[in-house]
């Protein structure tokens, strides 16, 4: 590899903001030098291609070739676009600063299991018995963190601001898939997600973190529900399918059979200590 | 011809469809952008270890939101997901602690522009390029540099700060390995794009 100190001969030496602006302007001289210069690796060079600022075209080159490179397939993140959907087309007239946005899935779990668990946490227990088996049971707890980075146990019916970001918590009896939907009256259900649920009681999460519903751009009555599905419902009914198609087929889950719903209900409301109210 | 990874999912003809929809407030037309893209944006804010998880998902969140702003100024495509990565890494720069690259990010955002549709040589299509990362990769002697670019640009899991902790080196030790591949990376491309010009 070339060194700051070697192959300077040449009319432009190593690149610089001088000899950048030489080939932002195509100079032919410019162009000849640093085709055959680069064509070997260059510390100097390189050094000025990391610190240097105004290399948009060729940065957008290189990280969509760095970002393909591993050819993973999309993932499916209903949260995320949830979250920036709400962000991008408030539904509203009156939208509540920027929000919280994305919390940190190790910071979450932090706080959500130091958060006291007093009496005003409410568990949402449902269970139904499936194709004459067990009867499955699904509690949900919800834990709400505030701007202020407060995190309070969520009650049923609690206010709380459009600023706060509600965690959720579920028990089950049996593993199985469930999906998580959005529920406001006068408004068709919207699925934030679908999950695999294991036995116990477990945050609710997905490969990328802890679940995290931000409020923002949300007022008045709103419900979480989890809806737990009988085993090969959900390959059944999203297999092959796009995401809008997807999403638009996990909206209906809670009116499958043998789903098993958990609900949360809440109020959101813009007011100071809306997170203390009952 | 392909546009992201998934050459039978994501055609340019679907991206140039969604696009269209979307600059005109689609709200289906940009999920479908978002569930296309959100993974490789998320690599890119990924690639900064100072960042954590509420830093990545803030980045690829303000990505688009900030996209979805301006799509009318994407006039072609191919040109889209170049300009979601640079958002992407100028919102990353700004969450960076360091003030150095503050510093940088400032220009950068002052400079944010018109996203680049250039006309790209056979020899810089994007397979050609996928294939250019990948043997640099091979060519760097075996060592934690190359352990590092293969992690995270090979098999593509990980976050550069989860490498950090897999490997027990600085965060600042991961990026820094990591941006100067990608400097590697960018120079190799762009020697390849002026020997396009020479002709």
């Amino acid at each position: 590899m070339k060194t700051p100190s070697e192959d300077t001969h040449g009319p432009f030496g190593h690149l610089d903001a001088a000899s950048w602006r030489a080939l932002e302007n195509h100079e032919p001289a410019a162009v000849a030098y640093f085709a055959r210069h680069l064509a070997a690796p260059c510390e100097a060079c390189e050094a000025f291609l990391t610190e240097a600022s105004g290399q948009d075209e060729l940065d957008a080159l290189a990280d969509e070739a760095l970002m393909a490179t591993a050819g993973l397939p999309p993932r499916e993140d209903a949260l995320g676009w949830e979250r920036v959907r709400r962000r991008a087309f408030p539904s509203r007239a009156r939208t509540w600063g920027v929000g919280l946005g994305a919390l940190s899935a190790a910071a979450v779990l932090v706080l959500l299991v130091a958060a006291p668990r007093t009496g005003r946490e409410v568990d949402l227990r449902s269970s139904e018995r499936v194709k004459g088996g067990a009867p499955l049971v699904l509690e949900l707890t919800a834990a709400a963190q505030l701007p202020d980075g407060r995190v309070l146990p969520v009650a049923q019916g609690q206010a709380l601001p459009p600023e706060a970001v509600v965690l959720l918590r579920y028990h089950t009896s049996e593993a199985t898939q469930a999906v998580l939907l959005r529920e406001v009256p006068g408004e068709a259900p919207r699925a934030l997600g679908h999950f695999s649920l294991e036995p116990g009681t477990h945050e609710l999460a997905e490969a990328s973190g802890l679940v995290g519903v931000s409020l923002e751009g949300e007022a008045g009555a709103l419900a979480l529900a989890l809806v737990a599905l009988p085993p090969g419902t959900l390959a059944g009914r999203i297999e092959d399918h796009g995401s809008e198609q997807k999403a638009a087929t996990l909206s209906h889950a809670a009116g499958w059979p043998g789903a098993v719903a958990a609900r949360i209900h809440l109020r959101v409301e813009p007011t100071d200590d809306s997170a203390t109210e009952r | 011809m392909c546009v992201g990874w998934e050459e039978d999912v994501m055609t340019e003809e679907q991206v140039a469809a969604w696009l269209e929809r979307a600059a005109r407030r689609d709200q289906l037309a940009c999920r479908e952008l978002y569930q296309a893209f959100h993974g490789s944006v998320r690599r890119v804010a990924e690639g900064f270890a100072a960042l954590g998880s509420a830093e990545v998902e803030d980045v690829v969140q303000e990505t688009f939101v900030r996209a979805f702003r301006s799509l009318s100024r994407v006039h072609h495509p191919r040109a889209f997901s170049g300009w979601l990565h640079t958002i992407a890494r100028h919102i990353a720069l700004s969450l960076d602690r360091s003030a150095r690259r503050r510093e940088r990010v400032r220009d950068a955002l002052a400079r944010e522009g018109e996203p680049a549709t250039p006309a790209l040589p056979e020899a810089l299509q994007l397979e050609r390029r996928v294939a250019v990362v990948r043997a640099l990769i091979e060519e760097l002697p075996e060592g934690p540099e190359k352990q590092t670019a293969h992690l995270f640009y090979v098999e593509g899991t990980q976050s550069a700060r989860e490498i950090a902790e897999q490997l027990g080196l600085g965060k600042s030790a991961v990026t820094m390995r990591l941006e100067r591949f990608r400097a590697r990376v960018k120079r190799e491309l762009l020697a390849r794009l002026l020997a396009a010009e020479v002709g």
